[in-house]
């Protein structure tokens, strides 16, 4: 496999201050689902400024809109109340600068194109069109999510934790701005999810991301995000948004041990069970 | 970065059809060591074994039919002489492309509709509104009543006979495009939505490769369908293709010949089929691989 970019520089010109420019804004947004029986407020009151190249985890119990939330910064449903911005913009519909990564990779990469067959297809959807050959684009891509060898195979010849890589590489060749993760992680195996963590910590490093990721487990948004918002359990705005600042480049052995991690940990399990 | 040992490359691989046999064959693998069945039931499980009852029949039928001659039927080798003879030119030869042509020009053409109305009611409101009462008015009526309205408008020739293949062949791919472009699965869309495709580049990117299977289903039955249409339709117009051969040749009691006909009907049914099936592998080569099943 080539050898990109040295991944041990992860992090390192990224840094969780906040300071930087404001890349996506929701400003006192409101979600309420209408059913033909009834109505569900999943969401109301909730403020939330991300910068450029900041990696934001949303997290709080089951139910409490996480989803939703980021349905609605990702422009895949209007929100009820309330205004979305990316980049200064109100935003209507998905923003250009923003790919998503879906918990069900099986029914978002597409089963009739092979791996650099959907890579290609992110680039060719891109936001910043490639430079340099489109061929050369894919095996960059997949190598960076560690799939050089598997870009002639077809997504269901695959593992869940590759057709995730696979999925990621895609989104990642569209050049965006803005990568939503929902739950992104949960449905492979331990091993493979500690892998696909590092893959989207290097990616997130090398192209400088800016990254919103929603999950359920509290370790792997502590590990992964420089800062991580818990959303009130009633759908009632944000509960905490704390910034961790843990030093990076992150390792699975050693960044789990640090006693900020466990004190954060600790901390935010707090918030979200009570 | 690390490979997964355990995932297999079957790409290219003819899916076999998943029959009692193989489960049960799998379970006895598992239960011990593999048992050899004998080699009668092996014998009795081939596909060839078919082929050869079939062959026998056939010898038996020449046997008997040389040993009681009758105008009322004729032997095998009669009926293979005869068709050998006939297909390298004539009337025959002249009917069976007759009818080829019209069978493949109507099912050409409402492939193409069916395909494309189908995606468009599943996916334009206005579309599904505006033709949705027509054609559930139109499509359980039998095809047979409509033939005589449509010889009233376009006559006896092609006109006529490729609509009536169109509209036998329409309904069967129609109902198939519409559930399979309508049933693209939301995330799908999600990701057609994020990477910002057009209207135009969702269908043709997304929606239709994914109703693909679903379509090819009403493709299949569609050409069987259009294959006996376009028979009967010579028939009823009475003026050209393998229909009207027959028809005349039962009324002159040419038994060979009739039976020479129908095995011409048959052999074109099963060469279309085995075309379809060739073309279906390899544009759904990728479905067959992710479903691990084919019909
Ligand atoms: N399409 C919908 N129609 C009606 N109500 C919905 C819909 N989607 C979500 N909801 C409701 O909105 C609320 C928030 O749901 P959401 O899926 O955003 O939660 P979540 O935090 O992602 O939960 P989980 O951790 O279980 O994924 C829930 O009460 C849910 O029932
Ligand atoms: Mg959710």
């Amino acid at each position: 496999m080539a050898t990109s970019a040295a991944p041990t520089a992860a992090g390192t010109e990224h840094s969780a201050t906040g300071s930087a420019a404001t890349l996506l804004t929701a400003d006192d947004v409101a979600m309420t689902y209408r059913t033909r029986r009834r109505e569900v407020t999943a969401l109301r009151g909730l403020s939330l400024d991300i910068g450029a190249g900041e990696f934001v985890a949303l997290v709080g119990r089951s139910g409490c809109g996480k989803s939703t939330l980021l349905r609605l910064l990702s422009g895949l449903l209007p929100a009820t109340a309330g205004q979305i911005r990316v980049a200064g913009q109100p935003i209507d519909g998905p923003p250009r600068q923003a790919r998503c990564v879906f918990q069900d990779y099986a029914q978002s990469l597409l089963p009739w194109k092979t791996v650099a067959g959907n890579v290609r297809f992110g680039l060719r959807h891109a936001y910043e069109p490639a430079e340099g050959g489109h061929d050369e684009r894919v095996a960059h891509y997949l190598d960076l999510v560690g799939l050089g060898h598997a870009a002639d195979r077809y997504p269901w010849e695959l593992s869940g934790g590759m057709q995730q890589r696979a999925a990621i590489a895609r989104a990642l060749a569209a050049r965006p701005q803005l990568l939503f993760m929902d739950e992104a992680f949960s449905g492979v195996d331990a091993l493979s999810r500690a892998k696909l963590q590092d893959v989207l910590l290097h990616a997130w490093a090398e192209e400088g991301l800016t990254v919103v990721f929603v999950t359920h487990d509290i370790d792997e948004a502590v590990y992964l995000a420089d800062r991580v918002v818990v959303l009130h359990p009633e759908g009632r705005g944000v509960l905490a948004d704390v910034r961790t600042g843990l030093p990076r480049p992150r390792g699975q052995v050693t960044t789990r041990e640090l006693p900020e991690f466990l004190h954060h940990r600790r901390e935010l399990l707090q918030l979200v069970l009570d | 970065m690390t490979t997964n040992p355990t995932v297999t490359r079957t790409t290219g691989a003819v899916p076999l059809p998943a029959t009692p046999d193989a489960i049960s064959n799998e379970s006895s693998r598992t239960a011990g060591a593999p048992k050899r069945r004998p080699w009668i039931l092996r014998a009795l499980r081939s596909r060839a074994f078919g082929w050869l009852v079939f062959a026998a029949a056939l010898v038996a039928w020449q046997r008997y039919a040389t040993a009681n001659p009758s105008p009322r039927y004729a032997t095998v080798t009669d009926v293979a002489v005869q068709w050998w003879d006939q297909i390298l030119g004539g009337p025959l030869l002249t009917a069976t492309l007759q009818t080829l042509r019209t069978m493949l020009i109507g099912y050409g053409v409402a492939a193409v509709l069916a395909v494309v109305i189908g995606v468009l009611m599943a996916r334009v409101r206005l579309v599904y509104v505006l033709l949705e009462p027509p054609l559930e008015l139109l499509r359980p009526m039998p095809i047979s009543a409509v033939i005589p309205l449509l010889i009233l408008y376009l006559g006896i020739d092609d006109a006529m006979k490729i609509s009536v293949v169109a509209l036998a062949a329409f309904f069967h791919i129609l109902l198939n495009a519409y559930s399979g472009a309508g049933s693209t699965h939301r995330t799908m869309m999600d990701t057609a939505r994020t990477f910002g495709l057009t209207w135009r580049q969702t269908m043709a990117e997304i929606v239709i490769p994914a109703a693909a299977p679903s379509i090819f289903v009403g493709l299949r039955s569609a050409l069987a369908a259009s294959l006996v249409i376009s028979v009967v339709v010579g028939m009823i117009a009475g003026n050209d293709g393998l229909g009207h051969l027959l028809m005349i040749q039962q009324q002159s009691f040419q038994v060979t010949d009739l039976i020479v006909g129908a095995v011409t009907i048959a052999m074109l049914g099963y060469a279309l089929n085995a075309a379809f099936l060739f073309v279906e592998r390899r544009v759904l080569h990728w479905h067959f691989g992710a479903t691990r099943t084919h019909d």
